[in-house]
């Protein structure tokens, strides 16, 4: 890849071939940011929560040898150390 | 009108100016630039065609610590500075902490991929200049089930320190190839017997994003000789407000990552790119005496358990789907539970709270079916205390989904409502209720399983409601202008686009008739998805609105307001094949068309379904060069306007209808047809005011009145005022007389040009 960055600084505005497929090299408008946020606001809408609840299928041999299923809800133990 | 005027000026006036030449990328070609530090590129580009299935658009510098994000919105470029502005205004983000970002936009998202524009934006994080690598790649390939990446070879849970026993994986006891498991250790059975279940249980489903699901066998099940835990699994974490999902509503991560078209950890959760959508654990102690005796985990991948042994397959496709997103966050149980909160915030959840106050997808589509006969949301219910009550309300707890419950697969179809039936127990069962299907299914998401079902059933289409619904969501090349049904004739709508920052936007006018038989006019403004306008409108949304004009105001004043004395108004048009094939008003026996949409208004205490068709279909197609759109004065003449069509390859048809008001400051239309139009040459035509028949009532002949005319010049179609010029002197029929005329008056498009 320093490689592939050193052809194109030596070659500016030029095409190479990479080993998948051609590279361009071009000029783009640009401005500024008006202030970089990056540090203070990179997670401004999202939220999330550990999962409260895991799934859990159990299972119980009858008195007529049949085996019966059945799922319950239980307690995500990860819930309550992650909470923050 | 005068709405959409404001909104106009709102577009026209705000906003980033790129005055520089755009930057158009080509298919699957890698760019290369450089860009300053803190500084993001514009007016970069790609060009979606119609038949494109999915767009992936990836940066990369390979510089360790370098940092860069990524973004790309539909239709204009991005006029934020900041990174805030820039995520708000994005339709997908990738924005994780180093510069290797991507993302993939299909056409089955809730944002779908859509032909026209897509522009692209790299924001570079360092205080440096930095070259940046952008590929942008799209393809017409049909979509397909997400990759599945299984992990079997973590001995810790990815994204935490807790353990993972992975040696359930690598076991090499002898294992007898069976029912299409040819696997000779009984670890590799595992493997194949796990990855099948993954794939029966996505083999329906849509995503371009991998469903990374960790797998662990713990030794501390509970575990005896008549029972045993065979087996748990969940959702890693929940998500809420990343890209594509219903605001303020929880999703399992793994439907996150689907719509937003990017893994997690570049939506700016926890976890890192390595981290599981969905971990379940396994009993490894089935496999010897100590757990239910002789008893053994099947492995068989083509047929289920034959004998009294627990059947792996099924077990894991049950317990994974519940991590796909089949699961209520709402709390259930009778015991109290303070729950810190994103923000720090320490709720305490009783029966019946969403989980920290805010709905979870799949709790969002129940409802409560009520002794009168009407359904209450879930969502929508005031107090924790009424949701308690609907978590017990046996089979009266419902799923609200439309196809879902049309489903064949909805057994239960022609008990009560008509809707799928969730287990609510009146005696509250907390493991099970709720997030299990009733007993009176044969299905796999039941709670107690009779059989070993290896297909997920009604589970399938639940999941497409909850957003891994994999059909397409392209919109349709909608024929623009006119539309009319011939069993209601003489009312009709006028459909036509209007770009926006947000998108297309679409106008509609309903022109139709008083009670008296005197023409009138509604309007409304709001987006086509899935191929139906005003899917989501609500009143105040994409509702119709009737405008009255105030002759009274100056020129400085506003003449327009809303008629405050409708009632509740709606309008959907739903262009999808299978509605307008379904509908009683589509098959009435009237013979129409290509290009049929459904029209289902409602005006106070009117409503109707109609079957409507383009205008092309009676006076042919429009040209090559088409000046057809609404027409309009411009914001200071505003809240009136001409719709124009066209046919034959010179535009020789015009057909013109005018919006304006009588003398009381009622809307009022007239229409008129004249052959001969040309470019750049007036055209005089007369206007006719129909006498027609309420909306709801049985259909008459019309009556015709001569209305006056329109002189019209139609130059251009750029969007300023010296695109056309417009003479009118028209008159208006009955007590309210008086005259609407201009002289001179420069027109432009409202609208956008239909080519």
């Amino acid at each position: 890849m320093k490689i592939k960055i050193l052809i194109m600084l030596l070659f500016p505005l030029a095409s190479f071939a990479s080993d998948t497929h051609e590279i361009k090299l071009v000029k783009v408008e640009s401005r500024q940011l008006s202030v970089n946020t990056k540090q203070n606001n990179k997670k401004p809408l999202v939220q999330e929560i550990q999962a409260p609840s895991r799934y859990q299928t159990s299972v119980t041999r009858g008195a007529d040898g049949k085996l019966r299923t059945q799922c319950d809800k239980i307690h995500n133990h990860a819930f309550d150390r992650d909470v923050k | 009108m005068r709405k959409i005027a404001l909104t106009l000026i709102v577009l026209f006036s705000s906003g980033y100016l790129n005055t520089g030449l755009a930057l158009e990328l080509e298919n699957n070609q890698t760019i290369s630039f450089e860009l300053d530090g803190n500084s993001l590129n514009s007016n970069i580009f790609i060009d979606i065609p119609a038949n494109a299935n999915t767009l992936k658009v990836e940066i990369n510098n390979g510089v360790i610590g370098s940092d860069f994000d990524l973004f790309m919105k539909f239709g204009s470029d991005f006029s934020g500075t900041t990174f805030n502005a820039l995520l708000s205004e994005a339709n997908f983000s990738s924005a994780g902490v180093d510069a290797n970002e991507y993302f993939t936009a299909s056409t089955a998202l809730n944002t779908p991929l859509k032909e026209g524009k897509w522009y692209i934006t790299a924001y570079n994080f360092n205080n440096q200049p930095e070259l940046i690598n952008l590929t942008a790649s799209f393809s017409d390939a049909p979509l397909s089930a997400p990759e599945i990446q299984f992990i079997f070879d973590q001995n810790t849970i990815q994204g935490s320190d807790e353990p993972c026993d992975i040696s359930g994986w690598n076991d090499t006891t002898p294992f007898t190839p069976i029912s299409g498991n040819n696997a000779t250790t009984r670890g590799q059975a595992r493997k194949n017997a796990v990855l099948k279940a993954a794939e029966l249980m996505t083999q329906n489903l849509q995503s371009t994003v991998p469903l990374i699901i960790q797998g662990c066998w713990p030794n501390d099940l509970e575990t005896s000789a008549t029972s045993a835990v065979l087996a748990n699994a969940g959702a890693r974490t929940f998500a809420t407000n990343s890209k594509g999902l219903t605001p303020n509503t929880w999703y399992p991560i793994a439907i996150a990552e689907r719509q937003a078209g990017t893994q997690s950890c570049k939506l700016g959760f926890s976890g890192g790119c390595d981290a599981h959508s969905i971990l379940i654990n396994f009993n490894p102690k089935i496999d010897t005496n100590e757990g239910l005796g002789s008893a053994r985990w099947y492995y068989g991948l083509n047929n289920t358990s034959p004998n009294n042994n627990p059947d792996f397959i099924s077990t894991a496709l049950h317990e994974m789907t519940h991590g796909l997103g089949f699961s209520s966050a709402i709390r259930i149980s009778d015991e109290d539970s303070t729950i810190t909160c994103p923000g720090n915030q320490q709720i305490t959840h009783t029966m019946g709270t969403m989980l920290c106050n805010q709905i979870d997808i799949y709790s969002s589509l129940l409802v409560q079916h009520n002794t009168d006969n009407t359904t209450s949301a879930l969502s929508e219910m005031a107090t924790d205390e009424e949701r308690a009550e609907a978590l017990v309300n046996s089979s009266r707890l419902l799923w609200n989904s439309e196809e879902t419950n049309q489903s064949t697969l909805n057994t239960l179809s022609d008990r009560g409502l008509g809707f799928v039936q969730l287990y609510a127990p009146s005696t509250i069962n907390p493991g099970s209720s709720v997030s299990h299907l009733s007993r009176a299914y044969t299905e796999l998401m039941e709670p107690f399983q009779d059989a070993n079902l290896r297909e997920l059933g009604l589970a399938t289409p639940m999941l497409w409601d909850m957003g891994w619904d994999p059909r397409p969501k392209n919109q349709k090349t909608i024929p623009l202008g006119i539309y009319s049904d011939p069993a209601h004739n003489g009312h009709g709508f006028i459909i036509e686009p209007i770009s926006t920052a947000d998108g297309i936007k679409y106008f509609t006018a309903f022109f139709t008739y008083k009670e008296d038989g005197t023409p009138e006019w509604y309007t409304s403004f709001s987006e086509i998805e899935n191929n139906v306008l005003n899917i989501n409108a609500s009143p105040e949304e994409g509702a119709l609105k009737r405008f009255i004009y105030d002759f009274t105001v100056g020129s400085s004043g506003n003449p327009n307001s809303l008629d405050p004395n409708l009632g509740s108004t709606s309008l959907s048009i739903d262009f999808n094949d299978t509605s307008v094939a379904s509908s009683v008003a589509c098959n009435d026996g009237v013979t129409r068309g290509s290009n049929r949409a459904l029209a289902s208004w409602v005006i106070g205490d009117q409503s109707g379904d109609w079957c409507i068709e383009p205008i092309s279909n009676i006076i042919g197609l429009p040209p090559s060069n088409d000046f057809g759109a609404q027409w309009w004065a411009g914001s200071d003449d505003e809240g009136w306007g001409v719709s124009l069509s066209f046919t034959g390859e010179n535009n020789t048809v015009i057909v013109a209808t005018l919006y304006y008001f009588d003398a009381s400051g009622s809307p009022r239309w007239a229409i008129g047809t004249q052959p001969g139009f040309e470019i750049g040459e007036s055209i005089t035509i007369d206007l006719r005011e129909r006498t027609g028949y309420a909306r709801d009532a049985e259909p008459v002949e019309l009556g015709s009145t001569s209305a006056g005319s329109i002189t019209i010049t139609l130059n251009s179609k750029n969007g300023d005022l010296n695109d056309g010029v417009i003479d009118l002197d028209v008159n208006y029929q009955g007590e309210e007389g008086g005259n609407w005329s201009r002289v001179g008056l420069p027109i432009t498009l409202l609208t956008n040009p239909h080519n």
